[in-house]
């Protein structure tokens, strides 16, 4: 039967063409959302491999009860810059200073959609110290990982917070709240997907609280304990002596990033659920717009002795081909919209999510059409002797 | 026994919202291997109606009809389908060809529906076609064709598998007289070969190729 679902399909070319089409970019969106959350989970596994065995801990304020370390980087968290000090003073003996600093985070820009990072987010530490925090060996793309002084008006850039800032060249002048920067280093993670680095807008600590009017306060600190088996007694004892403040341990970031993770998975699907829906409901309304024109084909085939079975079959593989063919499109198509805006997902898509897309496509669609085959079946074959 | 089909006293009462609407009274008929009647009476008489219990489109109020001795009123609709598909040919007054299948391919769906699959049913398709001289149109579409041609594959259609009875439900309804002619004479040359006929029509020059007329009114045998 499925050289008379080609025909019915083929004789109708322009709807044939058009549903195609509309599943095609529903599911286009489908390879997109999939493909950003598979680029997240893996550059946020390569946080998490990046925090294991780094023995840091970064101390925080308090937040509401139950919520502490809801949050990484800790954004809205404010200290007293005394009161950092004092608590790397207290531990000094059992942590690399060399990878210990005060921090102080401003959002510069939102996220560009829920529960992702910032797109421009101001980093500041001690001017020394630029590794403590993005790594001992981030990839620079130009200039230098360096401040000239502990106060220098000098900026480096992450890739996204670059294209935020216009792509700016080393050397070029940026503006921070109305604060000319001078770019001395532009930087990338190791892989593509470094959520830690992407957005980075690295100022030397004094330069961003004359910058942000915070000279007293800052974010968090950020300690790298000398050995992996003291971190657990030295975050104990900080919460101990310092009511006020919540310590993050790397259990606790990478229980962050997975509840983060968690949260933009849940987003995403929630977009795919509803995309592979719309799909469903185009081929649904699709068919039954087939049954109804075909009411007196279907009885003929009835009436000379098709069974109800293979009439319900015919309208299943017509609905499958079309979804079959919708998602095969949707593949060119993601990539062609994905040249065309530069995101480089066409670089990181999986086979398997393709392959995923197809399968629960074509399944949807054969379900979809499940209620006008059903519907076929109950065509009375006598409707195809009545006269018209 | 030479019976094909045999109504015993069937009835078939029509509900129209709460009126019951009676279109055959009490029918009696049988019919014979190589019979061929035509059944002619005015509009509404109820010889589609006795048309489609003969042919198990339908099943009767009351009564009973025996299809090769088996009780088909009986039947369900698998049953019946399997009847129609391998016994019995159906040739429509609006043809009723598929739109997007050619001739031969129109003609192998029925083969296909009997079972009959791959070469032997294009084999057997264009023999039928040949029969009913259109085998230079068999990879034409329906709409390609015109009306007489429409209504000879739908012969072919129902010839093709060498049914046991041949229904045809106002053959020439829908063609003018000289297409009307050569259908009614292309029916009457089946039936010199041994084909069973029963065929509903209007058109008293075409039952005349009838070996039997039997006239219907008010849902009963009136002659």
């Amino acid at each position: 039967m499925i050289d008379i679902a080609w025909k019915n399909m083929w004789t109708r070319k322009t709807r044939t063409i058009l549903t195609i089409l509309g599943i095609a970019v529903a599911l286009e969106l489908v390879i997109m959302m999939t493909t950003i959350v598979d680029f997240t989970e893996s550059g946020m596994q390569s946080e998490l491999a990046k925090y294991s065995g780094a023995g840091q801990i970064y101390v925080r304020s308090q937040t509401t009860a139950g919520m502490a370390g809801q949050e990484f980087p800790p954004i809205t968290s404010i200290l007293s810059e005394e009161e950092g000090r004092q608590i790397i003073d207290e531990v000094a003996a059992r942590i690399d200073p060399a990878l210990t600093t005060p921090l102080l985070f401003h959002q510069l820009a939102p996220p560009p959609y829920p529960n992702a990072p910032p797109e421009a987010l101001l980093v500041s530490l001690e001017a020394d110290k630029i590794s403590a925090y993005i790594g001992e060996e981030p990839v620079v793309v130009d200039g230098v990982v360096a401040f000239s002084s502990a106060d220098a008006h000098e900026v480096i850039l992450g890739p996204m917070a670059s294209l935020f800032f216009g792509e700016p060249a080393v050397g070029d002048e940026i503006q921070i709240i109305g604060e000319p920067l001078t770019v001395v280093g532009l930087v990338e993670g190791q892989s593509l997907q470094d959520r830690l680095v992407s957005n980075v807008v690295i100022v030397p600590l004094e330069t961003a609280q004359g910058i942000l009017g915070q000279s007293e306060t800052i974010s968090a600190v950020l300690i790298t304990s000398k050995r992996l088996d003291t971190v657990g007694a030295m975050a104990e004892e900080i919460s101990a002596n310092h009511p006020r403040v919540s310590v993050l341990t790397q259990e606790d970031i990478a229980e962050n990033l997975d509840t983060i993770l968690g949260e933009e998975r849940f987003f995403f699907n929630l977009i795919n659920y509803t995309v592979y829906i719309v799909a469903a409901v185009v081929v649904f309304i699709v068919m039954v717009m087939a049954v109804s024109e075909r009411t007196k084909e279907i009885g003929t085939m009835r009436a000379i002795g098709a069974s109800r079975w293979l009439v319900l079959r015919t309208i299943v593989i017509e609905a499958i081909m079309l979804g079959l063919m919708g998602s095969l499109l949707s593949i060119p198509i993601a990539y062609l919209i994905d040249m065309g805006i530069g995101y480089g997902l066409r670089e990181i898509i999986s086979a398997w999510t393709l392959v995923q897309i197809v399968i629960t496509a074509t399944l949807l669609s054969a379900l979809a059409a499940a209620i006008p085959a059903l519907r076929a079946t109950r065509v009375n074959p006598i409707e195809a002797l009545r006269y018209e | 026994m030479n019976e094909i089909i045999r109504a015993e006293g069937i009835t078939k009462v029509y509900r129209m919202d709460e009126v019951e609407v009676p279109a055959l009274r009490g029918i009696d008929l049988t019919v014979e291997h190589g019979d061929f009647f035509a059944v002619v009476g005015p509009s509404g008489c109820g010889k589609s109606t006795l048309l489609h219990l003969l042919g198990c489109l339908d099943k009767p109020s009351d009564g009973r009809v025996f299809f090769n001795g088996q009780d088909v009123s009986i039947l369900g609709d698998g049953a019946l389908t399997r009847i129609r598909s391998r016994h019995i040919g159906l040739i429509f007054q609006t043809f009723n060809l598929m739109p997007t299948l050619n001739a031969r391919e129109n003609v192998a769906l029925q083969l296909r529906l009997a079972g009959i699959k791959g070469a032997r049913a294009v084999r057997m398709a264009e023999e039928a076609l040949e029969k009913v001289e259109l085998s230079a149109r068999m990879k034409h579409l329906p709409k390609q064709l015109s009306g007489g041609e429409r209504q000879r594959v739908a012969i072919a259609r129902a010839i093709a598998k060498k049914p046991q009875l041949i229904l045809a439900d106002e053959p020439t309804g829908n063609l003018d007289s000289k297409q009307s002619i050569n259908i009614g004479r292309l029916l009457a040359n089946l039936n010199a070969e041994g084909q069973t006929i029963i065929m509903v029509t209007h058109d008293a020059e075409i039952a005349a190729n009838a070996q039997r007329v039997i006239k219907m009114r008010d849902g009963q045998i009136a002659d």
